[in-house]
């Protein structure tokens, strides 16, 4: 159609304050993609060129604005040595973390992302997607951030105890974490991607405000001032929760706040003057077994969010989930496209 | 100082860590501005390539800081003239073969200029044939330049603001930049139209030439005054022709130094970037100024020093800016130099009178375009290049639809034969389009080969 802005115009103007022709809807789509591409997760998860085909499919299915890489927040613990459990139909979860003791920090190593774990899956499905859409679609690679990836150094539960009981070794943890992100995203960018950083478990639905103070939200700035450097617009998302956190976002320096269990009325009033906000419709509502109607909460969403000063981007709140019925997201993305700015050329 | 080589985009990223944070955050356009902190530009190509200018994956860049430099202040040029919008500035469109209007824009305050037609490098850039689908929407389809690139862009609205306003040539000026101004007219875009008389190159009608054209630039300060709510004045004039004397100085000069000496001290792709900074100084004429004077400076440095790229030695001239860049790198690849360019934009070359009537002097500016009058013209600008770079042998990238292409390319084939230089003629292929592509090079590579043959033969 005529004048139709594509979503990498889309995200340009959003990215330097300007108005595009409608938010760039943008639902996490990643793992989902593999069941409309009808391959497995183990398929997905360690094949790029998998991983990019079932991305493309997903993309011309939904007509969405943007490319996923993603696989688990487990993908640099595991280039480290943690051990992961693959699994057909779900997610990849920590089996065995490297470190079963803090005897061995020293000897973890910084990964190369071209050769250890399955970052080179990654390089590989950014590379073709930039090759054969980059173009028109920006391409974004999910960079789990220090917190999240220390956690799978040490286990959950243990890395939680060590910020209690050995903050000494769980920042070692956090730092050795950080500069193998700071490597990846280098990569990643080097293939053609913009990193987005998740931070899953530095929600407040599982560590407190002080917590996140400490061990979160340094690293995060850290790994963000060093994208910085680059001029690159860093997206942070954190999953559940983050209501009680939410002043101390802007700190991290992200340029966007990709946002789950929080009320959007709230993240507006407290940050929308300085972060672009990217949310947050529940995943959950996209299962078929929910009554909730995608029309309703969506348009609540949207109507709320285009108001924002800093720009807004409609989407989930976490990612699609793996088995979400079509016909939800469908609903979701097209009302996102019939939004309109009043303001633009 | 660094041993000049040409690198990848990976390479400048891994060497961008070392540039202190200092420089960086020093590096600044529009300077004028308080708290700008989105006018930083010192940014490798790895920034502008993941926004999705996926030709800069493929692209070699000369390794200095002051190339850096460039690389990044002509990159961000479509932020900057965004960013001069929210600013307050006001933002003009110059179309078609002009280049000589721009000084006047300048002189107004807080106003700036941008050069709709230099579109035509994007989808090279992107690697992508979306600014080319958009304009074939309106009937302008592959038999239009690569110039209607910018008809998308007006279409899309996504790729520079609404233009306060909108100046472009009509008369003898390129047919197919005038289609793409009738088509965007049509779509909602106002037009300040400025005629170009044809430059018959009789001495005597010269006078008669240049006041048309100083009536019609004194039209266009009037509507400069309406939509700046400033008045004219010789001053402002006076001091930006200053500036750009000294930008089309520095730009005489790179090209001269990048001829001489034994080996060749930039690479061809930023010396394109230097040339075409004439055009709208990419939105800010006082920073691009510094840019180019550190350019020059680190050329100058070289070739003091003998400094430059090994391998490349076989000197070519070359004719007609390629919109794609990578051609430009592989001719160096193949061992070539371009020494000399007739890049179509002659009107940009000359340097003001500083003291004369501001609108005659422009107009005299004009009459020296390219592109104004008869091919003849256009031959002796080339064979006049020739004799100053002493080149072996021509390239011409021409264009497939452009109306001037087809025209002159014989009559410059033949000139040059005539003056016993092997001539090279080939159409760019667009984006996306392999096949053709290696063609091209293979001609290319076929070309360099025999001038090194005739080289020897010469020398035997």
């Amino acid at each position: 159609m005529r004048g139709e802005m594509n979503p990498r115009e889309r995200w340009s103007l959003l990215l330097i304050d300007e108005f595009p022709d409608r938010p760039p809807v943008f639902p996490l789509v990643t793992s989902h993609a593999a069941n409309v591409f009808g391959c497995d997760l183990i398929q997905y998860c360690t094949d790029g060129k998998i991983l990019a085909e079932a991305q493309l499919a997903a993309q011309r299915y939904y007509g969405h604005d943007g490319l996923s890489v993603f696989t688990d927040v487990g993908i640099i613990a595991e280039a480290f040595g943690s051990s992961y459990h693959l699994r057909e139909f779900d997610v990849p979860i920590l089996d065995q973390p490297v470190l079963s003791d803090l005897s061995n920090i020293d000897s973890l190593q910084i990964p190369d992302p071209g050769s250890n774990g399955r970052l080179p899956v990654y390089l590989e499905a950014i590379d073709l997607l930039f090759r054969r859409a980059g173009d028109v679609l920006p391409v974004f690679a999910y960079i789990p951030c220090p917190f999240t990836t220390a956690a799978g150094l040490r286990g959950v539960e243990n890395f939680l105890i060590d910020t209690m009981m050995n903050p000494e070794a769980a920042h070692l943890m956090l730092d050795i974490s950080c500069r193998a992100a700071e490597r990846f995203c280098d990569e990643c960018i080097l293939a053609g991607a913009l990193p987005i950083l998740v931070d899953p478990l530095a929600s407040g639905s599982v560590i407190s405000r002080r917590s996140f103070k400490e061990f979160a939200a340094p690293y995060q700035r850290n790994l963000i001032r060093c994208l910085h450097r680059y001029d690159l617009d860093i997206m942070l998302h954190i999953c559940g929760d983050t209501s009680n956190m939410l002043d101390l976002i802007p700190g991290t320096g992200a340029d966007l706040f990709s946002f789950d269990q929080v009320d959007i009325n709230a993240v507006l009033d407290e940050i929308g003057d300085r972060v672009r906000l990217v949310g947050n419709l529940p995943p959950n509502n996209l299962l078929a077994s929910s009554s909730m109607s995608i029309e309703e909460n969506t348009d609540i969403i949207l109507s709320k969010g285009l108001k924002n000063p800093k720009g807004y981007v409609l989407s989930t709140g976490c990612e699609v989930p793996i088995k979400c019925e079509h016909r939800k997201l469908q609903a979701m993305i097209n009302l996102g496209k019939t939004a309109r700015y009043e303001n633009g050329w | 100082m660094t041993e000049p080589r040409q690198i990848d985009f990976r390479e400048w990223h891994r060497f961008f860590k070392k540039i202190p944070e200092e420089t960086v955050e020093e590096t600044r356009y529009y300077r004028h501005l308080p708290n700008a902190e989105w006018s930083q530009y010192l940014f490798p190509p790895s920034t502008h390539m993941v926004y999705g200018n996926r030709l800069l994956r493929k692209l070699l860049f000369d390794n200095s800081p002051a190339a850096l430099r460039l690389w990044g202040f002509v990159l961000s040029e479509g932020e900057r003239i965004y960013r001069a919008r929210q600013a307050g500035m006001k933002v003009v469109a110059v179309m078609g073969d002009l280049g000589a209007v721009t000084p006047l824009v300048y002189s107004f305050p807080d106003t700036i200029a941008f050069y709709p037609d230099c579109l035509w490098w994007t989808p090279f850039l992107m690697e992508s044939r979306v600014l080319f689908d958009e304009a074939a929407e309106y009937g302008l389809g592959d038999d239009c330049c690569f110039v209607r690139a910018a008809l998308g862009a007006f279409s899309k609205k996504a790729y520079f603001p609404r233009p306060d306003l909108s100046i472009a040539t009509v008369g003898a000026t390129c047919d197919d930049m005038a289609a793409v101004i009738s088509e965007a007219e049509l779509i909602g875009n106002e037009i300040h139209y400025f005629e170009l008389p044809h430059r018959n190159d009789i001495e005597s009608d010269f006078d008669d030439l240049k006041n048309f054209l100083a009536e019609q630039y004194r039209e266009l300060s009037a509507r400069l005054e309406d939509i700046t709510g400033s008045g004219f004045s010789r001053e402002h004039f006076r001091q930006t022709v200053k500036k750009v004397n000294r930008l089309r100085w520095l730009i005489a000069e790179c090209k001269r130094l990048c001829g001489d000496g034994e080996k060749n001290p930039m690479g061809a792709v930023e010396m394109m970037d230097i040339e075409f900074s004439a055009l709208s100084y990419y939105g800010d004429l006082k920073e691009c100024l510094a840019v180019l004077e550190g350019s020059h400076t680190e050329i100058a440095l070289r070739r003091a020093r003998g400094k430059g790229y090994s391998g490349q030695d076989i000197r070519l001239l070359w004719l007609t800016p390629p919109a794609d860049p990578l051609l430009l790198n592989y001719a160096e690849e193949l061992g070539g130099r371009i020494v000399g360019t007739e890049y179509i934009i002659n009107q940009t070359t000359p340097l003001f009178n500083e003291e004369g009537d501001p609108f005659e002097i422009l107009a005299e500016n004009q009459l020296q375009a390219s592109l104004m009058g008869s091919s003849d013209f256009r031959v002796k600008l080339i064979l006049n290049e020739l004799e100053k770079s002493r080149a072996e042998g021509a390239i011409i990238s021409g264009v497939f639809g452009s109306s001037h292409c087809p025209y002159e390319t014989v009559p410059i084939v033949n000139a040059l034969r005539n003056a016993g230089i092997p001539t090279l003629a080939f159409d760019v292929v667009a984006p996306g389009k392999k096949r053709m592509q290696s063609q091209v090079f293979n001609r290319m590579e076929a070309f360099i080969e025999s001038l090194r043959a005739r080289r020897k033969r010469h020398a035997g």
